[in-house]
């Protein structure tokens, strides 16, 4: 896996000037940035950069340079993704040769206190969850081999087939995930405490 | 969703990067999942189930090649990934229902079919003379009436099985119905007792199924102190504690502080239970929370 780069980061200027393109409405601007640099991470991440973030820095970098010179741009996310797709391209070509590692695959935490840690926060995120959301990410990953797929089966019949299940366990890893990465910062916080 | 959606296929060879050779779809699909959120929701619990057969070692040779050289670059896949082998290792020991098998016994395939044995040979008595003829139809009415007999046994043995093949069914379902029971149960504790005073109030209760594996404690704890907190969980009228551990609390964006931990819940009987909490620096005066565990038999 490559080293992350510092992140880049706009200049006000630049910033400014993008939001201004956005709208000339500050909320609304703000609001549309929001959703451009959602969906072009996103973008970036289904292509498989290592980078996202700073790949939509560097199309917004891009777009700002060109605002001038724009005639009117209808849809300024769909211009955004075809600069986008420009810079990943540009990404493709300078990594080609890059030698991929597998020191991805079984990312496990040196330390034992934080993987407690960890699991005892899934724990405490997986108890609050509301009860039929909890019986569903229970159920769906309970067991294995055989016995899953027969649960599985079982789930899909209560919730409205296999895509609807499926997007319902996506929505609630989704949260879980938010709600256990949360729980480790405010764990963090204590522990550094301690650690003064 | 836009009305030409992409299949779920389509989709996963778009995020296993095997139409980045194609332009033309991989362009249409990385618009469409661009500009539709319910799509983009779609891919996304596509990616999870990549993730998923890649923890469980479900994925065929290539698609598990496109997932270690393509689809786990970016850290934020790498951390779901991790998020998944979690949630699947936290997970995976939990019982599921069997789904009973509605399929027709073999066994009662194979019944055997009603006995013609009697008749056959009544017909052949009845082909013997007449002066025979009174003991053939006394023999061919007790033959008859052992092949009655028979059938009535058969039958009878035939509605038995129904009913012991019925008595499984009916446990297997009840087995099924206690298995869905969750096997985590939430207990929380706020009010706490110094050691030897006596419990005035009522104590919170918690009842347990047979299916319940683990009781999720949430402690409130009234000014947080840095550093570790040593927890057991010991019976009434016993010194020896079941469970110890050493926790950091978990502190809310409010600045509420709880301790949240895990107790196996296999082994415990029903009877009154105290969790003693003692607070940092270590050796500090322990606080007891008690609770009513009622358990199955």
């Amino acid at each position: 896996m490559s080293v992350r780069k510092a992140q880049r980061s706009l200049t006000a200027e630049a910033f400014g000037k993008f939001l201004r393109w956005l709208s000339d409405d500050d909320e609304q601007a703000v609001r549309e940035y929001q959703s451009i640099r959602r969906r072009l991470v996103r973008y970036f991440i289904h292509k498989g950069c290592t980078e996202p973030d700073d790949l939509f820095d560097e199309t917004v970098d891009i777009v700002v340079g060109k605002i001038d010179a724009c005639e009117e741009i209808v849809s300024p996310l769909a211009y955004c993704h075809g600069v986008a797709r420009n810079v990943w391209r540009q990404w493709v070509r300078r990594h080609r040769t890059v030698p991929v590692t597998r020191e991805f695959v079984a990312p496990e935490p040196d330390d034992s206190i934080a993987r407690e840690q960890e699991l005892r926060c899934l724990e405490h995120c997986v108890a609050q969850l509301p009860p039929d959301e909890r019986d569903v990410v229970i159920r769906y990953h309970s067991s294995r081999g055989r016995a899953r797929i027969e649960a599985r089966k079982l789930l899909a019949g209560e919730n409205g087939g296999v895509n609807a299940l499926r997007v319902k366990a996506c929505r609630i890893r989704k949260g879980l995930r938010l709600c256990v990465t949360a729980c480790l910062r405010q764990s963090a916080k204590v522990r550094s405490l301690g650690a003064q | 969703m836009t009305g030409s959606n992409p299949d779920h296929d389509l989709i996963r060879e778009y995020l296993l990067g095997r139409l980045d050779d194609n332009e033309t779809t991989e362009t249409k699909m990385s618009e469409e999942i661009l500009l539709d959120e319910e799509l983009a929701e779609v891919a996304e619990s596509v990616e999870d189930e990549i993730l998923e057969e890649y923890v469980e070692e479900t994925l065929g040779p290539a698609d598990r090649k496109s997932v270690e050289e393509y689809f786990l670059r970016p850290p934020e896949r790498q951390q779901k990934l991790r998020f998944m082998r979690i949630l699947a290792q936290q997970l995976a020991s939990k019982p599921v229902p069997v789904v009973h098998d509605r399929a027709i016994n073999t066994s009662e395939a194979k019944r055997e079919p009603r006995s013609s044995h009697g008749r056959s040979e009544r017909v052949v008595w009845w082909r013997i003379p007449w002066v025979y003829g009174q003991i053939a139809a006394v023999i061919v009415l007790g033959v008859s009436a052992a092949s009655y007999v028979t059938l009535t046994q058969h039958k009878q043995a035939a509605l038995e099985h129904d009913l012991d093949r019925e008595k499984a069914h009916s446990a297997s379902l009840a087995k099924q119905a206690t298995q869905l029971q969750p096997p985590l149960v939430a207990l929380s504790l706020v009010a706490s007792r110094p050691r030897g005073a006596g419990t005035n109030e009522e104590i919170p209760r918690l009842e347990i199924k047979a299916s319940t594996e683990r009781i999720v404690v949430e402690i409130a704890v009234e000014h947080p102190r840095p550093g570790a907190y040593q927890v057991r969980l010991e019976a009434r009228g016993s010194e020896e504690p079941i469970w110890r551990g050493t926790l950091l609390p978990i502190i809310s964006e409010d600045g509420d502080a709880r301790l949240v931990f895990d107790l196996p819940a296999k082994g415990l009987n029903s009877g009154i239970y105290s969790i003693a909490v003692s607070e940092p620096p270590n050796g500090g005066a322990f606080k007891y929370y008690d609770f009513n565990l009622t358990a199955p038999r």
